[in-house]
Order: structure tokens, then sequence, then C-alpha cells
């Protein structure tokens, strides 16, 4: 009877011992991240040199999922198919305002736009354009990549500002980014934004004239940042720190010059372009020859933030403005920062 | 040898003319690169590998939605043919997905079966079922009455009237709406990866148009096209010869 | 019933009627409907990812009643079926000409072969580029991909005519060009309207597709703008009215191909039921 009771408890203890192991590691969470353009979108690259993430496979599995525009990333992170979508602040606010995802905050910053000493986004008209300022593009066909995306907000309030009204005076039609540079050279529109790799293209720079910066126009911009929602970040906080940390280590290596050129190879491989398209530029600091401003630390600037979309507010293309503190969750970054001091 | 070579002779020239029009300004470079840049790129993926992987993926979803609509669809059509029950109750809900842009049916069929491979078959297995299903039932309505009475009068079962008398009447019309859903899958696995994916060959458009590298981008979009070509010129084959046999 | 319920009864019945559809019809859409709205309902879903039928059809009337719905449900229909209408002109045209000459099918059965899977959609920034951003460059796309299935049914069609009637008419003395209209024509016509009647739903969504992709007016473009200010109502008002409008435009050929084939054998009731 006693050797019975002492092996039943034991193989209870065995049972709990294992049955709380087992719990303890458990699957690696999915953590699936949103990106559009490759190389500009840190998801896209970032853990494509091995060994900088440490906690890979272990706490967390990653998976890379090419979106391509914004709304498809918010109908999926309401369906729980994307845990961190990468969102220009317009869709942000647009995604917890429309989309009703009062759930979703901030997390990380993926570049900003304007910083001192970084690349600005510059609008080009035709060398010989008879445009000289904004004013003179009243009656002219205009091009933006998206109507409310975050460069076309940029380009409205600069007409706003000079007086003239963005549905009325001028006419704005879409286009693709890497057709913009055609659609200038052969006059079928006179203004197109240039974001980062198409307006450092050579071509565009002797053909084209500047006629104004996005830094001119708002300042500073929070111009992609990193969402999740809530419910997630509280579930698998632990897990999030690992990722960030991991994320942040690798925005280290991807920054520091030492590694530029390994970077470039890589960037090239990811991308299928040639290196030379980005040797010169790829987060490199050199203003307008460089690349935008990316936090070290992954840190999104909430104050600019605040105010790009108070600018989206008052343009119209948001219903009500948003208290960006209430929606963002700094704390996961910081603390992942914190471990690799 | 000969005879091919003759015969593709066409391909040949529209590919000259794809060299030539960039070249003398026809066409912007900036937007079409001249034929020899893409093939090029083409190469160059080759060697990359990206073209393997990516292609397994693509052709597993556009040949699961394509079965799919072949053996659904084409039953359908010839069902809807010859019960009138079945056509009142499915005619509407097929006609009204006949002309919808499958990819503006994304946020619904992400509710159920999200972004993965599943919907994507489902948005080929949709977009296909159009000519197949459409083919079938015309097809099956055009069979001779007199044969389909003799051989009800000779005691064949409805079944089997159906199986000998309707199927081979419809089966050429059939056949083309399958050769028509062929062509359809490779379009449409392009457009259902371009929204959202991880693989295949609407992914590597997606992106490498996104970057504006339009020689690879073209060069996937030629392997698409050449995938399709093959495809299209064994089917045309296997059609002649079982509508052949039919005789 | 009052004279004037009975009256709208018979109103409705004919309205319905027309649309091809008898009382029966009606039971799959109701019950589609009936599933959405109890789906929307039941908080499996957001708002925002299902919103429900009330709410869309209430913004499809708001479209309505501002004139946006006309204005673009007229727009695109007009590209779509002027697209439609080059292409299947063009179309059977050209099938018939490569059915029967040997020089014109030489040439155009691999560029057939090979442009019928191309994703053409890679072409649009060159078309935008040619003919701009207007109807123009819509309208190219949509014969540029609704071709294709109307050459390839009408030469099945033509191709597919016995030997012995062609041989019989020539026989009696007809040239060439009787040959065509009186024998070809008729015989390869259930094969080309076919061709027409898949041609038809392709037209409208190439058109779509383009405006989603290129912006500005349109139910393309107007879907897009809404999908992109996360206007879920929006999206679903712009899937119902295609729907809608497709299904007419379905139907409406369905009917121009039973007037066309009223002495074929399918113009009778199916042999069984």
């Amino acid at each position: 009877m006693r050797t019975l009771n002492f092996l039943l408890s034991a193989l209870t203890a065995v049972g709990l011992t294992l049955g709380a192991g087992a719990a303890r590691s458990a699957e690696p969470v999915k953590i699936r991240v949103a990106w559009v353009v490759p190389v500009a979108n840190w998801p896209s690259i970032m853990f494509e040199k091995p060994g900088l993430a440490k906690h890979l496979g272990k706490s967390y599995v990653f998976e890379g999922v090419r979106f391509q525009g914004t709304p498809p990333m918010i109908t999926a992170l309401a369906n729980g198919e994307l845990e961190i979508a990468d969102l220009a602040f317009a869709s942000f606010a647009l995604a917890v305002e429309n989309a009703g995802m009062k759930d979703l905050r901030v997390i990380a910053d993926e570049f900003q736009d304007g910083v001192d000493g970084y690349y600005t986004d510059e609008f080009f008209v035709p060398k010989d354009s008879p445009v000289k300022s904004v004013k003179d593009l009243k009656g002219k066909v205009l091009a933006t990549n998206a109507v409310g995306s975050g460069v076309d907000i940029v380009m409205r309030a600069a007409l706003r500002k000079n007086g003239l009204d963005d549905k009325k005076d001028v006419n704005i039609v879409e286009a693709a980014f890497p057709n913009m540079k055609a659609m200038l050279m052969s006059k079928k529109v006179e203004l197109i934004p240039g974001v980062i790799p198409f307006s450092l293209d050579p071509q565009l720079r002797s053909e084209g004239r500047v006629l104004f910066t996005q830094k001119e126009v708002v300042g500073r911009t929070q111009m992609i940042l990193w969402a999740a929602r809530e419910g997630f970040l509280k579930k698998h906080r632990a897990v999030m720190v690992d990722f960030m940390e991991d994320a942040i280590r690798a925005a280290h290596w991807w920054l520091d010059p030492k590694n530029h050129k390994e970077a470039v190879e890589i960037a090239a491989r990811v991308s299928k372009r040639p290196p030379e398209a980005f040797d010169k530029w790829l987060f490199i600091k050199a203003g307008q020859a460089g690349d935008y401003y990316r936090d070290a630390n992954m840190l999104p600037d909430l104050k600019a933030l605040q105010e790009n979309i108070k600018l989206q507010h008052d343009l119209g293309f948001l219903k009500a403005n948003i208290d960006v503190k209430k929606h963002a969750d700094l704390s996961i970054a910081q603390e992942a920062a914190k471990r690799l001091k | 040898m000969k005879a091919a070579f003759i015969r593709y002779l066409p391909l040949v020239l529209l590919g000259l003319l794809w060299e030539i029009a960039p070249r003398v300004g026809l066409v912007s470079t900036l937007a079409l690169p001249p034929l020899s840049d893409v093939l090029k790129a083409w190469l160059r993926l080759l060697e990359g590998g990206d073209l393997w992987s990516n292609a397994a993926a693509s052709l597993y979803r556009a040949g699961a939605g394509l079965l799919l609509s072949i053996v659904i669809g084409g039953a359908l059509g010839i069902v809807m043919a010859w019960w009138r029950p079945v056509h009142v109750v499915m005619s509407p809900l097929v006609e009204l997905l006949y002309p919808m842009p499958k990819s503006a049916l994304i946020p619904v069929t992400a509710l159920w079966l999200g972004f993965g491979d599943g919907s994507k078959i489902l948005l080929i297995f949709l977009g296909c079922m159009l000519p197949v299903t459409l083919g079938a039932y015309n097809g099956a309505r055009g069979s001779d009455q007199a044969l389909v009475w003799s051989a009800r009068s000779m005691g064949a079962s409805r079944l089997r009237t159906l199986w000998d008398v309707v199927v081979p009447s419809a089966l050429p019309e059939l056949l083309n709406g399958a050769r028509t859903a062929l062509a359809l899958s490779f379009v449409l696995l392009v457009s259902s990866e371009l929204i959202v994916s991880r693989k295949g060959f609407g992914y590597l458009i997606g992106f490498l148009g996104e970057g504006g590298v339009y020689d690879a981008m073209f060069a996937v979009v030629l392997t698409v096209a050449f995938l399709g070509f093959v495809a299209d010129r064994i089917y045309q084959r296997l059609m002649k010869r079982v509508l052949q046999w039919q005789e | 019933m009052s004279r004037g319920a009975s009256n709208g009864a018979s109103a409705v019945r004919a309205l319905l009627g027309a649309l091809g559809l008898g009382m029966a019809g009606w039971i799959s859409i109701l019950v589609l409907v009936a599933a959405w709205e109890g789906v929307a309902r039941s908080g499996l879903v957001t708002p925002f990812m299902l919103p429900a039928p009330s709410v869309v059809l209430d913004r499809v009337w708001t479209d309505a009643a501002s004139g946006d719905l006309l204005n673009n449900l007229g727009l695109t229909l007009y590209r779509a079926l002027t697209g439609f209408a080059i292409a299947a002109a063009g179309g059977i045209a050209l099938g018939v000409l490569i059915a029967r000459n040997r020089a014109v099918r030489w040439f155009f059965d691999p560029l057939i072969s090979i442009g019928f899977p191309m994703p053409k959609i890679a072409f649009l920034p060159i078309v935008v580029l040619w003919f701009g951003f207007h109807d123009v460059s819509k309208i190219t796309m949509v014969v540029f991909d609704a071709i294709f299935p109307v050459v390839t049914a009408t030469i099945a069609g033509t191709q597919a005519i016995e030997r012995e009637l062609l041989w019989s008419a020539r026989n009696l003395g007809a040239n060439e060009r009787q040959l065509l209209r009186e024998i070809v024509l008729p015989a390869a016509l259930p094969q080309i309207l076919t061709g027409l009647q898949v041609a038809l739903p392709i037209a409208l969504i190439v058109c779509i597709v383009a405006e989603m992709t290129m912006g500005g007016v349109g139910l393309g473009g107007a879907m897009i703008t809404a999908a992109r200010f996360a206007d879920s109502p929006g999206v679903f008002a712009g899937i119902t009215e295609i729907a809608v409008a497709g299904y007419c435009i379905v139907k409406g050929m369905e009917r121009l191909r039973r007037r066309l084939l009223v002495w074929h054998q399918e113009a009778l009731a199916p042999p069984t039921v």
C-alpha cells in the first residue's frame, strides 16, 4: 500500500513537472509583419543578415508578408491575419478612426521625413516648366501615389498654404511611384512627389526641378510606423520584447556605417536591383543625397505624429482628431532597447 | 524542327518588335525595357533560384483552382441545363458572381479563409468557373432533342441519357470553356497574389513593380505567359485528340 | 387585396419577369442576404469587417440620391461596354479570318496562345503613358483582355462546322460570301455567343480592376478610395453595385442569346425535368 502511494505521488510529481515544463516551452508565437516596399520597409530586410535575431525560432517565429498597400493590411489586422502592420501616419489614423480599431497602438518607428541632416521628400516639376511657385500650379495636372496618403496630404497642404483649393484648382491623378518620372518627362503631369529611391534618380534630378520640399511645408513627419493591436501586445508582451530586441539589434547593425557594404549587397539581393542602386545613399546620413532618418532604437516621434494627424484632420481627410498618446505603446520598444545597452 | 520554327515565327517577330520599339523611342524605356534587358534579368532571376520556389507556390494554387473549376463548374453547368430546379436556385448566385472582380471579393473571402493559399485558390476557382460553366451549360442545352428522345424511348435512364447523350454533345463547348479557364488561371493567379502574398509569381511581379525594377518584372510576366503558352499548346493537342475520338 | 396593392404586386411580378427571375429565383438571393445579415449581427465579426446589409443598402441609396452612383456606374459601364463592343466586332472578324485563311492563322495562332494567359495588367503603365489617364486607356485594357475569348470561341465554332454542310452548300452553287453569311456564321453562332457571354463579364471585371489601379472616377476608383479611407460600408456598397449591375448585364446578354438562337435546339425546354 505504502509503495503504491509512493509510486502514485512520484508519478504525479513527474507529471506535474513535465506539464509545467511543457507550458514554459510552449509553441513559439507567430509574428506576421507587413511590408510594401522592399528594403525601405524594415520587415523585408532586417533579419536577412543571419545572427541578428537571437530569439528567432525560440520564443517567436517571424513572417514578413508583402501587401500591395494599406487597405488590405487593415483588413488583415481586423481578421487576426497580421500582428504588426507598417502604416503611414495617415493610414494609422484612418484605421483607428474609420475602421474602429481603437485598440491599435503605435509601437515603433519605420522612418521619419524632414529630420535635420537627413532626407526630406522633394516635389518636382519639369526643368523648363513655367511653374516657378506653388501658386503657378493652378489649373495643372498633378500626380499623387494615392489619394489620402502621406505625401498626398503634404501636397494638398502645400496647395492650401498657397491659397489653392486642392479639389477645384488642380487636377490630381494617381500613378505608381516608379512611373512618375516618365509621366513628368513626357509632360503628362506637371508635378510629382519624389520619395526615396525614385527621387535620387540622376535623370530625374537633371531633368526636373525641385519646387518645394516636404520639410518646408509640414516640418518633421512620422512617415511610416509600426502598429499592433493591444490585445496581442498584452497577451504576448514578453515575446514582443524579445522580438523588438532583435529588431532593434538589427537596426543598429544596418545603420552602422561599418556594415554599409554588406548592407548594400543584401539589399541588392532582396530587391533584385544592382548594388549601385543603393551604394550612395542606403542608410547614409547625407542630407538630400542620403536616406531618411531611421531611429536606431526604433522610437517614433509622437509629437510630430500628432501634428501630422492634426493636419490630416484639418484637410478634411479624417473625421475626428486622435490623441496619439492614447494610441501608442512605446514601452515594449523602450524595454527592448534597455536590454541592448 | 523546321516546321516548329515556322509555326512559332510570329513570336520571334513579336520579340523583335519588343526589342526595337523601346530602343527607337516608340515606347519609353522607363515603362518597357527592351527585350534583351528583360532576358538578362530573367537569367539573373533564374540563377538566384527565385523563380523555382515561387513557381511551385503559384502553380500549385492555379492548378488546384483550375481543377476545381473544371470539375465543379463543368458539372454545375450540365446539371443546370438538365434540371430546372437547380438552374432556378443556382443561376442567380452564379450570374451575380461572373462579373465581379474577384480581387474585390477579398474583404469577403478574407473573413473565412484569411490571406493564405485557400483564399487565392478560391478566387482562381471562382474566376475560372465562368467560361467552364457557361460552356457546359450552353453545350448541354444544345444537345440534339431527337437523340435524347430516342435514348429515353429505348429505356435509358435519365442518368444514362445524361452521360451518353448530353455530356458528349456538351463536350466541344465545355472543352473550349476549359481552354479559356486554363488561360484565365494564369491571369488570375497573378492578380490574386498581387494584393497579399509571401510567395508566388504575383508576389514577384508586385514587389518588382513597386520598386520600378521593370526588366525583372517583365521577365516574370513573360515566364507566366510562356508557361501558359505551353499549357495551351498541350491542351489544344489533347482537345483535338478527345474530339476526334468522340467522332 | 385592394386595387392598388394588387396592381403593385403585378408590377413587381412584371419587373421580376423582366429580370428573368420567377418568384423562385429570388430565393437564393434572399437566403444569401439573410445569411449576410445573420453573420453581421452575430458578433463574430466587427462592423468594419462585415457591415450589415442595412448599412450597405443605405449607403447605396445615399450614393444614388447624390447622383454619385449614376456618375460612377455610368462611366464604368460606358468604358466596359465600349471595350466589349470593339472586342466583339474585332474578335469575331479576326476569328473568322483565322479559321478560314491559312496565312492569318499562321500569324495569330501563337500570338493568341501566349497573349491569352499573359497577365496583361502589367502593361497598364505603358497604356497610360500612351493613352493618358481617362477613358481611352481603360477601354484599351478592356479590349486587350476581352478579345481573346471571343476569338477562340469564334475559331472553335467556325472550324466545327460540318464539312458535309459546306460541301453540299458549295455544290448547290453558293459563293464564298453567301457561304459565310448563310451557313458559316449561323452555324457558328452558338459558340460565338458563348464567347461573347464569357467576354462580357471579363470586360466589366477588367474595367473595374483598371479603375482600381488608376484611381479617379468610376466604380473601381470609388471602391479603392473607400478602401483607402477604411470606409467599409463604401467598399461593400461598391461590391453590391457591381454585383447588381453585372447581373443585369449578364442576364441581358442571356436574353439576347435566346432571341438570336430562337431557331436552335437549345431554345426548347430541357429534355428532362
